[in-house]
């Protein structure tokens, strides 16, 4: 037997799995069944780090008030987070603070524009009905190189990161985790 | 072959020429309008065309799976990567696309083919098309497309022949290894999305010439809509579906018999808009979001189903309430015995014993006297099984709700049923009644339920006053549009004075039929013509009293109701009328032209903001290679491609002036041409906006941009600040705004720009 056509010894101590074990997000929506490329777990730790990069947060208008709240004082303290109002999402904004808040028409018109914006490097989105949000990430994930992550508490799989499924109770402490972090 | 057909077909004796067959009756064309470029286009006709829209509103996919199951070498990974054929996601979102529109337009059109082959037999292919003598142009979109004029019901066969050659070949590049560009797959569900227009429009004329329907009657009469219509005292027959001829033979029956003043006949979905234009003592029970409710209200005493939109699980619905279910198409036989041979008496026997749960009938001559004859029987013998709901202690159910959550796990609109059932447990049912009023209605959570829960009839039971409340009226169907409002609404609308022709068409899908009333009134208040149709019109009827406080007239502030979803192509002849009548373009076989006339002057724009089906996904995409954008609701997007706009990128606004052939920028208008909208405000807004045409006048431009920056103000709390991208030249700007857009255009570097006649046809650059 050549040496090309041997075939190493499972046991043997150089033997690595051919496939990586890595855990992925559960839909909230049992239908939404993705495919092979699923959001891995959001943690308080990768959110922290994602937050740390160029960020902007698409508010819709199903936005939750206090979540709203958040990551307007978020938004606030750091330089490198924007938040947009999208559509009706403005007027949430618009409540919240005393500066204009910035608007887009409409989620999948500025998702069209934002491939070639270097400004970007992730995207939150915030506040959508979920199968909006889903199909939103599903574009990103397909045809842009942007980090999408999912902070409701419905698992997003078509995210690169989303939070799992979660009670309200949980995910709210989360979310202080995240954004106080 | 009926005797009818016969009529038109001649043999020859044997002359030694083998089996000759001469057809004699065939279209000879006698029409003096020059036949334009694209006489029965075939799928890369007009491609061209398809790609010029599609560089201004590039697709924007969002794939529902990464993967493509379609054939033996996969499934196919497509995320980064290639399947087995070649295909990338891009391609692979087109493609899926192009399969709905295949199936929508098929639906459609064998709809079509099935009235077509009930007429030629019953009233024969000499039959003249006559649509009476405020219609001229009686088949705009068949002139248009096919370079035709039909005279009689025969030049229909040729036009339907025609539709399903189209169809096959479309379909025909979805098969492994045939197209495989994004793009083209985009041109190719436009094309069969044209067809399924066409195929729409021929089905509706043929049954207004076949079963008495109005004419373009702007008072066409009024009738009653809702659960609540229904006299508790009669025997109910309900129709399910779209195809009318089953429902006009029941209604006929009760007629001949003095029958309809003791028995009830009401529909859900088009069939019951259809019948309804046939017959106004019919019914309408509502939109598709009433079917599964109603039939597990057991209320009808027999149902009959034809196709399109009817529950596949009829059958199982029907079996519990002992309700006999009468299949009359060979679309959806659901799986009972064919009775046709059978004489009513033996079938209505037979059904009586219950040794039969239903028949499959597809003889429409019986199925008037069976369903009849067979409800007045069982509405006596099946009392009990009616509003079974009423008996529900919901309390006691809802308490042995476990908090499991696959009900909201199922719900495509997540609605919250678990917290509506904790609620209901402790006694208050006010969660578990709005579910009536805002979901679709569709049954997952039910089917899904740990518990086994009925949890659609506890809504009811929960909503039991709004369910027996729930009556309004409706206006029937009114066909096409005269060609006399036309004539009087055609420069208005094209120099902008009527703002816009606002279209809610579509299935139920979402959370609130209020939400088409709300944009209906919206724009009627402000004098656009709002035109409504399929489950849409009936939305409108069941939350508002609109048909009631605004004209049926198509002029502005007037509320139209067409009909159903195939009554829905008349709206798109109404814009191709427009053309015609008004600006005296040639319609025959020039759908470039006046495609490229609508997108640049004629201010329309379709909403479906329920969009459910395939076919929702055939008529906006055939809308859209019209020129005339589509808004659909949040449900839209898993239609999975968008058509949008930038407004940023200048070359994509690039167009001909047609008076000197100078490529020129004009305004980004319409902006998009396929639009997921999330909520009812935003489309209020962006409905608005979308009716602004390159070709307005000053004067209509001003009024356009009023509303937008109203609409923006009252339901954004914004002044839009995208105006500057609007105001050509200072007459642009509205004097109640003047100031405010002044400072904005300041402020936005604003220059004036070049008034033009714009084209995307180089032929029709005149200088």
């Amino acid at each position: 037997m050549d040496k090309k056509t041997q075939v190493k010894d499972p046991s043997s101590k150089t033997y690595k799995p051919i496939t990586r074990v890595v855990q992925s997000v559960e839909a909230w929506n049992l239908g939404n069944v993705p495919g092979s490329k699923r959001a891995r777990p959001l943690n308080e730790k990768m959110a922290g780090a994602l937050l740390n990069k160029k960020v902007v947060m698409l508010i819709g208008a199903h936005t939750d008030e206090e979540l709203a709240k958040k990551l307007v004082k978020t938004a606030a303290k750091r330089k490198n987070v924007k938040l947009i109002g999208v559509g009706s999402g403005y007027k949430i904004l618009k409540g919240l603070s005393k500066k204009e808040p910035e608007y887009e028409a409409n989620l999948y018109a500025y998702l069209a524009r934002l491939k070639d914006d270097d400004d970007v490097q992730v995207v939150f989105i915030i506040g959508f009905p979920y199968y909006m949000t889903s199909a939103a990430y599903s574009h990103l994930k397909h045809f842009s190189k942007k980090i999408s992550v999912n902070l409701s508490r419905f698992g997003q799989p078509n995210a690169t990161y989303s939070l799992a499924n979660m009670s309200e109770k949980s995910w709210r402490k989360m979310i202080d985790t995240i954004l106080e972090g | 072959m009926s005797e009818k057909e016969e009529e038109t077909k001649t043999e020859l004796p044997d002359m030694g020429l083998g089996n000759i067959q001469i057809n004699i009756g065939d279209l000879i064309e006698d029409w003096e309008e020059e036949e334009g470029p694209t006489p029965f286009p075939s799928l890369e006709s007009l491609r061209e065309w398809d790609l010029k829209l599609l560089k201004r509103y590039k697709p924007f996919y969002m794939p529902a799976c990464d993967m493509c199951c379609l054939c033996t070498m996969g499934k196919c990974d497509l995320h980064g990567k290639k399947g087995a054929c070649g295909i990338k996601a891009d391609a692979q979102q087109g493609r899926i696309v192009l399969i709905a529109c295949c199936i929508g337009t098929a639906a459609h059109l064998a709809h079509g083919r099935h009235l077509l082959n009930v007429l030629l037999e019953r009233k024969g292919a000499n039959t003249k098309i006559d649509m009476g003598g405020q219609i001229a142009i009686e088949a705009p979109l068949t002139r248009l497309i096919t370079g035709i004029k039909p005279q009689r019901l025969g030049d229909f066969r040729k036009v339907l022949d025609y539709c399903e050659e189209q169809v096959l070949h479309a379909l025909s590049a979805t098969h492994t290894g045939q197209e495989g560009d994004a793009l083209d797959f985009n041109s190719k569900a436009f094309h069969v999305s044209m067809i399924d227009n066409l195929a729409k429009e021929v089905a509706d004329i043929i049954q207004i010439i076949g079963f008495d329907m109005p004419k373009g009657d702007s008072e066409a009469p009024l009738v009653d809509i809702g659960m609540g219509s229904l006299d508790p005292k009669k025997p109910v027959i309900l129709l399910i579906g779209h195809n009318l001829v089953s429902g006009t033979d029941i209604s006929d029956y009760l007629d001949k018999n003095n029958l309809y003043d003791s028995v009830e006949l009401a529909g859900i979905c088009c069939t019951s808009h259809d019948v309804t234009r046939h017959d106004h003592r019919a019914k309408v029970i509502g939109p598709l979001s009433m079917q599964l409710r109603f039939l597990k209200m057991g209320v009808a005493d027999v149902i009959v189903i034809d196709e399109q939109c009817v529950r596949t699980d009829v059958l199982e619905h029907a079996k519990e309430t002992d309700t006999p279910l009468l299949a009359t198409s060979n679309k959806a036989c659901s799986g009972l015995p064919d009775l046709s041979k059978e004489e009513p008496a033996v079938i209505i026997d037979k059904l009586k014993s219950g040794e039969l749960p239903g028949a499959f009938i597809p003889d429409f001559a019986k199925v008037g006297e069976v369903a009849v004859e067979l409800a007045r029987y069982k509405y006596e013998q099946r009392k009990d099984k009616k509003n079974r709901y009423l008996k529900f202690d919901v309390k006691t159910l809802a308490s042995n709700c476990t908090q499991c959550q696959l009900c909201q796990r199922n719900c495509h609109f997540n609605k919250d049923v678990p917290a509506a059932m904790k609620k209901a447990a402790e006694g208050d049912l006010t969660e578990l009644a709005r579910f009536f009023d805002e979901c679709t209605g569709c049954g997952k959570c039910e089917s899904a339920c740990s518990k086994g829960l009925p949890i659609t009839e506890m809504v009811l039971a929960a909503a039991k006053d709004k369910v027996a409340n729930q009556r309004s009226k409706m206006r029937i169907g009114s066909g096409p549009v005269q060609d006399v409002q036309i004539r009087t609404v055609g420069q208005p609308i094209v120099f902008g004075e009527i703002p816009g022709i606002i279209a809610l068409v579509g299935c139920p899908n979402h959370e609130g039929g209020s939400a088409n009333v709300t944009i209906a009134e919206e724009f009627l208040k402000r004098n656009y013509i709002v035109v409504v149709s399929g489950c849409a019109a009936m939305d409108i009827a069941l939350y508002s009293d609109l048909y009631e406080q605004y004209p049926g007239v198509f002029d502005k502030g007037g509320l139209v109701n067409v009909g159903s979803c195939v009554a829905n192509a008349h709206i798109l002849g109404a814009a191709a009328k427009v053309a015609a009548i008004f600006a005296h373009r040639k319609l025959r076989a020039n759908y470039e032209e006046i495609a490229d006339y609508i997108l640049n002057r004629l201010g329309a724009v379709g909403i479906a903001w329920g969009a459910y089906s395939q076919k929702a996904a055939s008529i906006a995409t055939g809308v859209n290679r019209m020129g005339i954008p589509v808004i659909v609701g949040p449900q839209g997007n898993i239609y999975r491609r968008l058509m949008l706009g930038d407004t940023e990128d200048p070359e994509r606004w690039t167009v001909y002036n047609a008076r000197d052939g100078e490529e020129v920028q004009i305004d980004p208008c319409p902006e998009h041409l396929l639009y997921v909208a999330e909520t009812v405000e935003e489309t209020i807004v962006m409905a608005c906006k979308l009716c602004i045409r390159p070709n307005d006048t000053a004067k209509g431009r001003q009024i356009k941009l009023s509303h937008y920056i109203d609409l923006s103000q009252k339901y954004l709390d914004r002044f839009p600040d995208d105006i500057d991208k609007f105001v050509r030249t200072e007459q642009d700007i509205p004097l109640t705004y003047r100031e405010q857009m002044l400072k904005t255009l300041k402020k936005k570097g604003w220059t004036r720009k070049k008034t033009v006649d714009p084209t995307l046809l180089k032929r029709l650059v005149r200088g």
